[in-house]
C-alpha cells in the first residue's frame, strides 16, 4: 500500500487565480469565503451519498468547498494537524486532504477491502481504518502507523466486517461492525499494547440492552459514545464497558446519525454534537449541545445530499 | 453450577487405603495431608483454591492451589469482576452489569448476594475486623463518578464513602485495623490512591512518594510485611503487571519495592488486573492481550516475582480478579 504524496495541490490552486490556496470557489450561490479566512476558521466536512463531500464554515455554515473524485465516501476523520481523512469504500482507498485543502495531499490505498470509518490517534499519529471484506473475504481494522506505509491488519472471530472506530485520547481503540452483517452490533477493544483484538461487551441503558445498527464510535474527550439514533456514553477499563449516560437528540423521527462531537480540548470532554439526518424526501445536517442533547441548535440543509458522515477540521488546534 | 467431573478430588476412602497400603506415596502432598489428618484427627485439613472471575466467559474458574488444577466452574453471571474472600472462606464476586455481589461458598454454589443500585460494583474488600463488606463502584449512575458501598456485616442498604478528588473507584483492601484503601482514576484519569479511615465518613486521598502507578490494580494488606501491596497494571506506562509494596504513613504511602511478573513462556505479564496474596505467593491471571499467547492464571513467588511456580492457561478468557478461599476438607 502506497501513500502517494500530492505536491501540486498548493501549486494547483495557486496558478488557477479562481480563488486563493486550497480553497475553491464556492458555487454562485453561496457567498465566497476568502481562503486566508477558511484557513483559520473550523471547518464541517459532509460525505454526501451523491459521491461528493462537501466543506462549510462550522459556524457560519456556508458551503466553502465540494472535493469530487470519488466514488463512495464514507467516513471521516481528522489528526492534529487539521487534516481530513475521507474513506472511500468504493475506490477502497483512503484519501487525506490538509484543512481547506481542495487535493488530496496524500491516497491511502487500501485495497481489497473496502474503507468505511477511520479515527486518528492523536498519541501516536497512526490511523485507523475500519474495513469491510471489499473484494477479499473478510473484514478488519488496518492501523497506518504515521497515517502512511502498509498497515497492520487486526482481525477478529466475531466481526466480519467493521463499519466504525474510534481512538481515545490515550491510543485505545474501540471498533464495530456497525451495521454490517444483520442488525446486531459488535464491539472490540484493541488496547494501546494490545496485540489483537479483543470482544468487548457493552452495557446499555438497561440490564437487557442489546445494540443494533449502531451508526458510528467517537471518542468525546472523556467517553466513548456510540451513536444509535440517540448518543450513549461508555467506558472501558480492564477489558470491560461500562455504562455511563446518555444523551437524546429531539425533534427528528427519522434516522439520524452519524454524528461528530465537535471538541476544541481535546483533553476536554466535546461541547457540540453535528450529525447527518436523512429522511425520504430530504437530508441535512444539524447541530445539538452536547452533551446536554435536547433540540437541534442549526441545521444545514443547503447542498447536502444523504449525508453518511461527517467530521469537524478545526481551524485552530488547542491543547 | 457445573461439575468438572473428571477433575473431582478422590474420595477420601481411596485415599486412606492408598496412603495405608504405599508408603512411597507419601510423596504425594494430598495422600500425606490425608494420612496425617487420620492419624491426627485433631488437626484440621483445609483446601485452599482461588477463585478466577472471567468476564469473558461470564463463569469463575475455581482452582486448587498450589498446582492451579481446575476443581470448579461457578456460573450465573453477567460481568464477575473484582474479589474478596470473607472470615468464612466464602469468595464475594462483584458483578458490573448485573449491579450485583454475590457471595459464593467454598462449593463455588452461590449462597447469598447484594443488589447495587448506585453504580457498577467492580472490587470488594473483607474488614476481618468488624465483618463489614466494602464494595467499589466503577462509576456511579447517569454520569457520576464512582463510591464505596459499605455493607454493615455484609447486608442491608450500605453507607456510602466518597473521596471527591477520584472519579473511578476500583479495588480495595483493609487493613488489620479496619482503614480501608481503594485505587482509581481521578477525573482528569490519573492513578489514585485513597484511604477511608476506620470509624471516618470521609475518604482521602493517599499521596504515592518513590514512583508512579500507571493503571489501578490489586489493592490489599500483608500483614506479615506490615504493607500495602498495590498492583499497577501498566508499569512505567508499558504492556506490563506487577505489584508495589508501599509503606504507609500518615503522611502518605512510600513504594518500598516491586515485584515484576513473568508469564509462562518468560516473558512479563501483559495484564493482570487483581491478583491476590497467598502465603509467600501471589495467584493471579494475565489477561493477555499484547502478545500471541493465551491468557493464564499463575502462582508467583513473592515477593521475589519473576517465573511463575504454577501456571494453567487452559480456561481462562478474559481474567480480572481472584480471591482465596479455605475450606475444610470434604467442604
Amino acid at each position: 500500500m502506497t501513500r502517494t504524496l500530492v505536491l501540486c495541490a498548493a501549486l494547483t490552486a495557486a496558478g488557477c487565480g479562481s480563488a486563493a490556496p486550497y480553497v475553491a470557489t464556492p458555487p454562485a450561490s453561496q457567498p465566497a469565503v476568502p481562503g486566508s479566512i477558511a484557513k483559520k476558521v473550523d471547518l464541517l466536512y459532509i460525505s454526501d451519498g451523491n459521491g461528493e463531500v462537501t466543506v462549510y464554515t462550522y459556524w457560519q455554515k456556508t458551503l466553502v468547498n465540494t472535493l469530487t473524485d470519488f466514488t463512495q465516501p464514507e467516513g471521516e476523520c481528522v489528526d492534529d494537524r487539521g487534516d481530513v481523512f475521507i474513506t472511500d469504500a468504493g475506490a477502497q482507498r483512503v484519501v487525506e486532504y490538509a484543512h481547506a485543502g481542495i487535493k488530496p495531499i496524500a491516497t491511502l490505498d487500501d485495497a481489497p477491502f473496502a474503507p468505511y470509518a477511520c479515527s486518528v490517534n492523536a498519541a501516536s499519529g497512526a490511523l485507523a481504518v475500519a474495513n469491510e471484506a471489499g473484494s477479499s473475504t473478510r473484514g478488519n481494522i488496518a492501523v497506518y502507523a504515521q497515517a502512511s506505509g502498509t498497515p497492520k491488519l487486526y482481525t477478529d472471530s466475531t466481526i466480519k466486517d467493521f463499519q466504525g472506530c474510534a481512538y481515545d485520547g490515550s491510543g485505545n481503540l474501540l471498533a464495530s461492525n456497525g451495521q454490517a452483517d444483520g442488525p446486531d452490533s459488535y464491539f472490540a477493544w484493541l488496547p494501546k499494547s494490545g496485540s489483537k483484538l479483543i470482544d468487548v461487551k457493552l452495557p446499555g441503558p438497561q440490564s437487557s440492552w442489546t445494540w443494533e445498527n449502531v451508526n458510528g464510535i467517537q471518542w468525546d474527550g472523556r467517553y466513548w459514545v456510540i451513536d444509535y439514533y440517540n448518543l450513549y456514553r461508555i467506558s472501558v477499563a480492564n477489558g470491560q464497558g461500562y455504562y455511563v449516560g446518555q444523551t437524546d437528540l429531539q425533534d427528528f423521527d427519522g434516522q439520524p446519525g452519524p454524528f461528530w462531537i465537535y471538541n476544541i480540548h481535546r483533553k476536554s470532554q466535546g461541547t457540540q454534537v453535528v450529525g447527518a439526518y436523512n429522511e425520504f424526501s430530504s437530508s441535512s445536517v444539524v447541530y445539538w449541545n452536547y452533551p446536554s442533547g435536547g433540540d437541534g441548535i442549526a441545521e444545514i440543509s443547503k447542498g447536502i445530499d444523504k449525508p453518511v458522515a461527517v467530521t469537524v477540521s478545526l481551524g485552530k488546534i488547542h491543547e | 453450577m457445573k461439575l468438572v467431573d473428571a477433575l473431582r478430588p478422590a474420595p477420601i476412602f481411596v485415599v486412606y487405603l492408598i496412603a495405608a497400603g504405599c508408603g512411597a506415596l507419601q510423596t504425594n502432598p494430598a495422600v500425606q495431608t490425608t494420612a496425617i489428618a487420620a492419624a491426627k484427627p485433631a488437626i484440621k485439613v483445609t483446601n485452599n483454591w482461588v477463585f478466577v472471575s472471567d468476564p469473558g466467559s461470564a463463569q469463575v474458574f475455581i482452582y486448587t492451589l498450589p498446582r492451579l488444577r481446575l476443581i470448579e466452574i461457578a456460573t450465573g453471571f453477567t460481568q464477575p469482576q473484582g474479589e474478596c474472600s470473607d472470615a468464612k472462606g466464602d469468595v464475594w464476586v462483584t458483578d458490573g452489569a448485573a449491579k450485583t455481589i454475590y457471595e459464593l461458598e467454598h462449593s463455588g454454589k452461590i449462597v447469598h448476594q447484594l443488589s447495587d443500585t448506585k453504580g457498577a460494583p467492580i472490587g470488594c474488600a473483607w474488614d476481618t475486623k468488624t465483618g463489614n463488606l466494602a464494595v467499589t463502584n466503577f462509576l456511579g449512575t447517569d454520569s457520576q463518578g464512582g463510591v464505596v458501598l459499605v455493607y454493615h456485616h455484609a447486608s442491608g442498604v450500605p453507607n456510602l464513602y466518597y473521596n471527591p478528588q477520584q472519579f473511578n473507584y476500583e479495588f480495595a483492601g483493609y487493613d488489620d485495623t479496619g482503614n480501608l484503601f481503594f485505587d482509581g482514576l481521578s477525573r482528569g484519569g490519573k492513578f489514585m490512591l485513597s484511604e477511608l479511615p476506620a470509624n471516618s465518613t470521609r475518604a482521602k486521598t493517599v499521596k504515592v512518594y518513590g514512583g508512579k502507578v500507571s493503571t489501578p490494580g490489586m489493592v490489599e494488606w500483608d500483614a506479615s510485611a506490615n504493607d500495602l501491596v498495590v498492583g499497577d497494571q501498566n508499569c512505567g506506562q508499558a504492556a506490563a503487571s506487577c505489584v508495589y509494596r508501599m509503606t504507609i504513613t500518615k503522611n502518605g504511602a512510600t513504594i518500598s519495592g516491586q515485584t515484576k511478573l513473568d508469564n509462562a513462556v518468560g516473558g512479563e505479564v501483559c495484564d493482570m488486573i487483581q491478583g491476590v496474596l497467598w502465603k509467600k505467593s501471589i495467584v493471579g491471571s494475565d489477561f493477555d492481550f499484547c502478545g500471541s499467547g493465551s491468557s493464564a492464571t499463575y502462582v508467583w513467588p513473592y515477593p521475589q516475582g519473576g517465573k511463575p511456580q504454577s501456571t494453567n492457561a487452559h480456561n481462562v478468557l478474559q481474567p480480572f480478579g481472584a480471591a482465596i478461599s479455605v475450606g475444610s476438607k470434604g467442604d
